[in-house]
């Protein structure tokens, strides 16, 4: 069972994820804040993580930059799920080493589960859904 | 008594004058020789011999020497004369002598040729009335009587400039001096005449010249005043160099923004002055600074520049806009004016801009992507199948979600676009690319919507443009062809070049515009009516959007349309680059 972690503080976007990726059959973790990512981390290492930018604590721009520079967490692939959608904002996230953009509202979730299913599967490509 | 001495003394002055008094005064010596002889000599000494002179042998005496002496004299005056005459002849001015009844004795070659009157045409005719303007007539009369009693008159004894009249009426600026020239008791006048039209001609042109000079120099010195004035009330910072990048002015404004005084940096260069940053704080290598394109010999531009910073003489540094202009001198590049202003104020307000964009933005999708992903989560399934009805209804709700979604896009994008003051990049776009991405946006749209979407294959590989601007603008264009064609419609997009220009054509076989609202169909929020009924989820933001970023990359975005029958929308880049 893959384990993927959701770092989202906005708890209806959560609960659409969680309920999509269950159906799929994998274990989800959830943080609610920028901090809190990185206890679930610390707890149990996930196959791929869903984070959003803006959180509550600590962002997640910064979340990236810690994760890629941890060597523990590095590989781990990274898809941004955000409704920033400036491009400076899309090119920074890439830039920190982030898998994927989307803009969560144009983009319906299907796309997500799909873009998840092709990571854990080892198909993932780095594309920018915007 | 005085009349008869002058008399005598002019009989004298004459050829036979002279040989008759030489005559008398040999005969008076010759008398005394012989009194001496003849008559003291004997009584002192009486043993001289006697020699028989007496006075009828002084005669024939005189008469035997006197025609000697008088070749002699003769000759010796007419030598003189000659001479005179030579002198007179070979002279560049003309010589006139004018006796007391003012007529024209004598008249050398220069004043033949000055005036045009010969020797035998000047002689004996009144002197002024043939030299002189008739307007000076009078006071020539005047000056004649002073000079016939006295000898003097105001012009006697210096040289003056007037003007004098040649026979052919010319008249003609002159040098005149004239003497006085005391004959038998009469005043006679010499006067020399030199012709100096040409010496004035040439101080005329002179004066003129200087004149000239002088203009230009009022009017060089009123522009370099003007240019100084300019330079230092420019509200912006500038700074000139030579081709080598070698500081050559710097004005006040320059100075204020920079730290530097312009005195501290002339001559030296531009580039170890003034480092440079970019926006993120990175210097800027020497060899990579926009101003050596024109001042290294390539004088290009002007080139403007908004993502620099320059560096002051404190070491702080200010955002600036510089647009770097090449100074072309006789088809030569000969060095740079540079003009920039602080942009400070621009750059904060544009990231305060951009902060709450990016946070309206935020907020708004938020929900509206909660609600759309919770939707599309009941309808997989995900918590047990659902009622036809309650599936009808999520797709209204659905539906309604999705037009709120798109407003909000294209208002941001509007708001985005319009506050945007960045220009346009320019970089080599893969058509390829280009379209494979369009596909897989819009693919699917037409695809429900079962719209035939044809992207014809093309020669071109790239396009030289803002690729993201491009990909709005056909993003744009082919959602609409899609979204206003009918079920089973086709949308054909064809890539072309024209001439000097890359033309994008997107065809579709829908609804068409009406040919009375055609005109209005690039207004904000403007739809047509046809349209509005056969598609209610529209802003009327798309095609405002496109023209607006059309015009960003230089592009021309034009349409033919029949009600009706479809249209098809033409988007022309030039592809200089």
């Amino acid at each position: 069972m893959n384990h993927v972690l959701i770092v989202e503080d906005e708890d209806f976007l959560v609960r659409a994820l969680k309920d999509n990726l269950v159906s799929e059959g994998h274990s989800v973790a959830v943080a609610m804040d920028g901090e809190a990512a990185f206890e679930e981390l610390r707890k149990q290492k996930p196959n791929l993580i869903l984070l959003d930018l803006l959180l509550p604590k600590k962002n997640g721009f910064d979340v990236l930059k810690e994760i890629r520079q941890s060597p523990e967490w590095q590989l781990i692939p990274v898809v941004i799920l955000s409704n920033l959608g400036e491009d400076s904002e899309i090119k920074r996230a890439l830039e920190l080493g982030a898998n994927d953009y989307f803009v969560k509202s144009q983009h319906p979730i299907q796309e997500v589960i799909e873009k998840v299913r092709e990571y854990l599967e080892g198909k993932g490509s780095t594309k920018v859904g915007l | 008594m005085k009349a008869s001495y002058h008399k005598i003394k002019n009989y004298i002055n004459t050829p036979f004058g002279v040989i008759a008094t030489v005559a008398a005064i040999v005969f008076g010596i010759e008398l005394l020789i012989m009194q001496f002889l003849f008559v003291v000599l004997p009584v002192i000494q009486e043993n001289i011999p006697t020699i028989a002179f007496n006075f009828i042998d002084a005669i024939i005496l005189t008469v035997a020497v006197s025609p000697a002496l008088y070749f002699l004299i003769f000759q010796r005056i007419r030598a003189d004369a000659e001479k005179l005459q030579k002198i007179t002849e070979s002279a560049q001015d003309a010589i006139i002598v004018m006796d007391p009844r003012g007529r024209v004795t004598f008249w050398n070659r220069a004043a033949e040729t000055i005036f045009g009157y010969t020797k035998n045409e000047a002689i004996g005719r009144e002197l002024h009335k043939l030299i002189a303007p008739e307007k000076s007539l009078n006071a020539f009369n005047h000056n004649f009587k002073q000079f016939l009693e006295t000898g003097s008159g105001p012009i006697l004894e210096s040289v003056r400039e007037v003007i004098a009249l040649r026979k052919n009426g010319d008249e003609f600026p002159a040098e005149l001096s004239v003497s006085a020239l005391p004959i038998n008791g009469a005043w006679h006048a010499v006067g020399i005449v030199r012709d100096i039209s040409a010496r004035k001609k040439r101080e005329n042109l002179l004066r003129e010249r200087e004149h000239e000079l002088l203009e230009i120099n009022t009017y060089l010195m009123n522009k370099e005043a003007k240019e100084q004035a300019l330079l230092a009330s420019l509200g912006e910072g500038m700074i000139s160099t030579e081709i080598g990048g070698e500081i050559i002015t710097m004005n006040r404004v320059a100075e204020e923004m920079l730290g530097w005084k312009e005195a501290e940096v002339l001559g030296k260069k531009l580039i170890d002055v003034i480092p440079a940053l970019t926006e993120a704080g990175i210097t800027i290598p020497p060899e990579n600074r926009v101003c050596l394109n024109v001042t290294a010999g390539a004088c290009v531009g002007p080139l403007t520049d908004d993502s620099t910073a320059f560096v002051k003489k404190n070491g702080e540094s200010v955002p600036v806009a510089i647009t770097t202009t090449p100074v072309i001198i006789g088809g030569k590049c000969s060095g740079a004016v540079i003009i920039f202003r602080d942009i400070t104020n621009e750059k904060e307000l544009e990231k305060t801009r951009r902060d709450l964009l990016s946070l309206a933005s935020h907020q708004l999708r938020t929900p509206l992507s909660g609600t759309k992903w919770l939707i599309e989560t009941l309808r997989r399934g995900v918590h047990g199948t659902l009622t036809e009805k309650q599936t009808e209804y999520l797709d209204q709700i659905y539906k309604i979600n999705e037009r709120m979604t798109n407003l909000v896009r294209d208002m941001l994008g509007v708001l985005r676009m319009e506050g945007d003051i960045n220009p346009a990049i320019k970089e080599d776009v893969s058509l390829q690319t280009l379209f494979g991405v369009m596909i897989e946006t819009l693919g699917n749209t037409a695809k429900s919507k079962e719209v035939d979407l044809q992207i014809l294959k093309t020669d071109e590989s790239t396009i030289h443009t803002d690729p993201l601007l491009l990909r709005n603008i056909l993003e744009c264009l082919i959602s609409n062809a899609i979204n206003y064609s009918n079920e089973k419609g086709t949308v054909i997009v064809e890539t072309k070049k024209d001439n000097e220009d890359i033309v994008f054509s997107v065809k579709d076989s829908g609804i068409g515009i009406p040919a009375d609202e055609q005109r209005q169909i690039f207004q904000r929020f403007y739809r047509a009516t046809n349209a509005k009924t056969f598609d209610t989820k529209g802003t009327g933001l798309g095609l405002y959007i496109a023209a607006t970023l059309a015009k960003k990359i230089e592009a021309k975005l034009t349409f033919e349309s029949t009600k009706d029958v479809g249209t098809t929308f033409y988007l022309r880049i030039p592809v200089s680059k």
